[in-house]
């Protein structure tokens, strides 16, 4: 989230939030009456709808807040799990959540925000070979799978399991740091977990 | 040695050995030493002497508490009280200490050094460094085989110590990253890495938008290419941006990364390029050092691990390349009898090494679907990296194989001269002056933002005078001194509005130094997109800020974009808002357009739905 974030109050104009998001480079303002959250805009809502009449294109940004934006929106503690607050803004098909703790607004968490945790979580950015493996979905078997990447003494800088191709497997998108991948995968199927990843089998070196 | 070749390496760089069993390990550089030897293109004058790097030379680049942790492990092993301190320094797994790994890593830093320093100086016009190039290591961590940025630190010297402009050329397989981290952000070493995708690949980096930091920004390059690229496509992607970029960087020293792990047989990459591939990128990279560097040219090894097969042979062929020494017809028997037996395991090519120097040419099949949807995206890859990195004046000089459909013929008109009077004296404008009189022109030396030379400049106007769209106006004084060019052309392939026969592109407005005040670039302009056929056109401009002559100017970016957006104003451009990526990259970036009075609303329209497909950024 981005923490003590820009706000306006419910009585600016459109202009003006207009100008305070082309300012900060950002897309979602909360409305704050004094300490209290009241609402918010997103940069959609000072758009003027297509097809409107002129006056009221004319007219958009001089208008208050209190118009466009929306009120009591959703909201999330700062300590809870990004994947409800994902969940939260996909069910509710907004772009942005007020952070709000029990003295009030702390920060806001955006879309962006997520793109940053999901990076993260897929490990891009870490020098790094992406290989795929499917597993039985069954207990064990990934602790399994990565204690053969274990003893080859690679080291593992992601692993996100999903459900597999096949009802009754599991799919993992591991990003192992090194650079070469194809002993690991020669591993990885030689233990009978069928897997995918880059370079090919052959002596490297010899 | 004056102006000679030697080679960086002897035996003592065989210390760089992570041991039996691991890709990097002594065996190579015995396998490649033992054939140049036996081939004869080795002699002991042509060793160049080198000693271990200093702490200052390796803290150009490495933080000194790595280099530490380097140096203790190098003694004792990983602490046994902090577990994770290998881990943290990258010292496992592909990078796992070994007795001596610092003196090792120290030399081969030293190697680099000296054949920077030696073609830096004069001494030497050619090195080669086959133990080197460890582009992957990063400031506080050793990445995939690589314990020290050996490259980015002979680099960092030499541009410390001499006024250098350094083109950095990556061909290893994966991308160059630690290089191009180490200058991400300065204009002076320009970086270029030629790699497989990193999708799937080691290290998941070098995509196209990876452009440098100001003032650096258009001075990291990559292309990454699709798996499973051969010579044709891995060729094809050089051409179409390394030598242009080469002729707009304007370096003084070629630093190359030979790394051969992209061969069809190597086990850590999936391109499909042969020997016969490498051989050509040699040919091309010595061609470019004397075309663009007065012959400066230091090559390193970089990675490549089938023993048996490509590494030897690669180097050889590149040292051959780069010394002048021919090479025997054949692989001599000695050599191929010393070897040990090949591993067993052979998926690819079948048979023992053979005799001759490369692989036999493979038939060409009929390119199927898998083929030509490589080659697309392959494509469509270099065009990208094109329009980024590249002035559009240069991309004519330097044109894509088959371009696609060009815009309709302007109908011709007489051509025409006018009068300018400039502050620094009476200039005559012209337009449509054939190539043989632009060729036979002086070209003010005060014009240079492309190339280095007026000679090449000359060129640049002829050969954009000879296309079917271009059309050149010059400014010159009466003594025929030319001082200023506007070069109007197709858009490059590729582009949004390649397909719309009637748009045309400004590709240059260029005035030299001397000469920049006093309207002439204005005035040049608005003569150059007076005559009427351009009332039937679209006119478009892009002015890309990493392209600019700020150092020269004085001018910050902003500042900058302010006088072009004036210029093209009074020439009857208007300043459009686009979301074309080269354009939206940054937002000193510019673009113009002038829409011709007879132009219909549906061309209009078609246009103007071009310039939007997603959502603008704030302004």
């Amino acid at each position: 989230m981005t923490a003590r974030p820009v706000t306006v109050s419910p009585d600016a104009t459109v202009a003006a939030a207009r100008s305070a998001m082309r300012r900060g480079r950002f897309r979602h303002l909360p409305v704050m009456a004094g300490s209290e959250l009241v609402g918010v805009v997103a940069q959609s809502d000072l758009e003027v709808p297509p097809g409107a009449p002129v006056e009221v294109a004319e007219s958009l940004g001089e208008r208050p807040l209190t118009e466009v934006m929306s009120t009591e929106p959703v909201t999330v503690w700062p300590d809870e799990p990004v994947e409800v607050a994902a969940r939260l803004l996909v069910d509710n098909g907004i772009g942005c959540l007020p952070v709000v703790a029990d003295d009030g607004l702390v920060g806001i968490l955006t879309e962006s925000d997520l793109f940053s945790v999901l990076l993260r979580l897929l490990g891009g950015g870490e020098p790094s070979s992406r290989i795929t493996v499917v597993l039985p979905d069954v207990p064990g078997a990934l602790g399994r799978a990565m204690t053969v990447v274990g003893e080859l003494g690679v080291n593992l800088l992601t692993v996100v399991t999903e459900p597999g191709p096949e009802p009754g497997t599991r799919g993992v998108v591991l990003r192992a740091g090194t650079i070469n991948a194809a002993p690991v995968v020669a591993a990885l199927v030689a233990a009978g977990f069928p897997a995918t990843g880059p370079g090919r089998p052959g002596p490297a070196g010899r | 040695m004056n102006g000679g070749s030697a080679l960086a390496a002897d035996e003592r760089l065989a210390a760089y050995d992570f041991g039996p069993g691991h890709p990097f390990q002594a065996g190579r550089l015995e396998a490649g030493l033992s054939l140049l030897r036996a081939a004869g293109v080795l002699e002991e004058t042509d060793l160049l002497g080198f000693g271990p790097a200093a702490d200052a030379d390796l803290e150009l680049v490495h933080d000194r508490e790595y280099l530490e942790a380097l140096a203790r492990f190098s003694a004792s092993g990983p602490a046994p009280t902090d577990p994770g301190e290998a881990t943290r320094f990258g010292l496992v797994g592909d990078n796992r200490p070994f007795p001596g790994m610092d003196e090792a890593a120290r030399l081969v830093a030293g190697a680099t050094m000296a054949a920077l320093d030696a073609v830096a100086a004069g001494d030497l016009a050619h090195v080669f460094a086959p133990v080197a190039g460890l582009h992957h290591a990063q400031r506080r961590r050793a990445v995939g085989f690589c314990l020290v940025n050996d490259v980015a630190v002979a680099i960092a010297r030499c541009t410390r110590s001499w006024p250098l402009r350094v083109l950095y050329v990556d061909l290893d397989a994966h991308h160059g990253d630690g290089v191009q981290t180490a200058f991400y952000d300065d204009p002076r070493v320009c970086t270029v890495s030629l790699h497989e995708t990193g999708r799937y690949l080691f290290p998941g980096s070098g995509e196209v938008h990876e452009l440098g930091r100001p003032p650096g920004v258009g001075r990291s390059v990559n292309l990454p290419l699709e798996p499973r690229t051969g010579d044709d496509g891995f060729l094809a992607a050089f051409d179409a941006v390394v030598e242009p970029l080469a002729a707009a960087f304007r370096p003084d020293m070629l630093v190359t990364q030979n790394g051969c792990d992209g061969h069809v047989d190597d086990p850590l990459s999936d391109l499909t390029l042969s020997l016969r591939g490498y051989r050509a990128l040699a040919r091309r990279l010595h061609r470019l050092a004397h075309r663009h560097c007065q012959g400066r040219w230091v090559a390193t090894g970089g990675g490549g691990y089938d023993l048996d097969r490509v590494v030897p042979r690669a180097w050889a062929l590149l040292w051959s390349e780069l010394s002048g020494r021919r090479l025997p017809a054949r692989v001599p028997s000695a050599w191929l009898a010393s070897r040990p037996e090949p591993a067993s395991e052979r998926p690819r090519s079948t048979g023992a090494p053979s005799a001759s120097w490369m692989e036999r040419r493979r038939r060409r099949r009929t390119a199927g679907t898998a083929e030509r949807e490589l080659e697309a995206r392959n494509q469509r890859t270099v065009r990208a990296v094109r329009r980024l990195v590249l002035p559009p004046s240069l991309r004519v000089v330097y044109p894509l194989a088959g371009r696609g459909a060009r815009a309709e013929r302007l109908p011709g008109w007489e051509p025409r001269a006018g009068e300018y009077l400039a502050p620094g004296g009476p200039l005559v404008l012209r337009d449509r002056s054939p190539a043989s009189v632009l060729r036979r022109l002086e070209v003010d030396p005060g014009i240079h933002a492309f190339v280095r030379d007026s000679a090449q400049e000359r060129e640049v106007l002829a050969r954009i005078s000879e296309e079917p769209a271009g059309e050149v106006a010059v400014a010159h004084t009466p003594d025929g001194v030319v001082v200023g060019y506007v070069a109007v052309l197709d858009p490059e392939p590729g582009s949004r509005f390649a397909s719309l026969p009637w748009c045309l592109e400004v590709g240059a407005v260029e005035v030299a130094t001397g000469w920049r005040r006093g309207g002439v670039a204005s005035a040049l302009l608005r003569f150059a997109v007076e005559p009427d056929p351009f009332e039937d056109r679209i006119l478009i401009a892009s002015g890309l800020s990493w392209h600019w002559d700020l150092e020269q100017s004085g001018l910050s970016a902003v500042a900058y974009r302010r006088v072009l957006a004036r210029v093209f104003e009074t020439a009857g451009f208007e300043v459009l808002r686009t979301d074309e990526p080269e354009i939206a990259y940054d937002p000193a970036n510019l673009f113009v357009a002038r829409i011709g009075s007879r132009v219909p609303p549906a061309r209009r329209a078609a246009f103007t739905s071009r310039l939007v497909r997603g959502r603008l950024p704030a302004p």
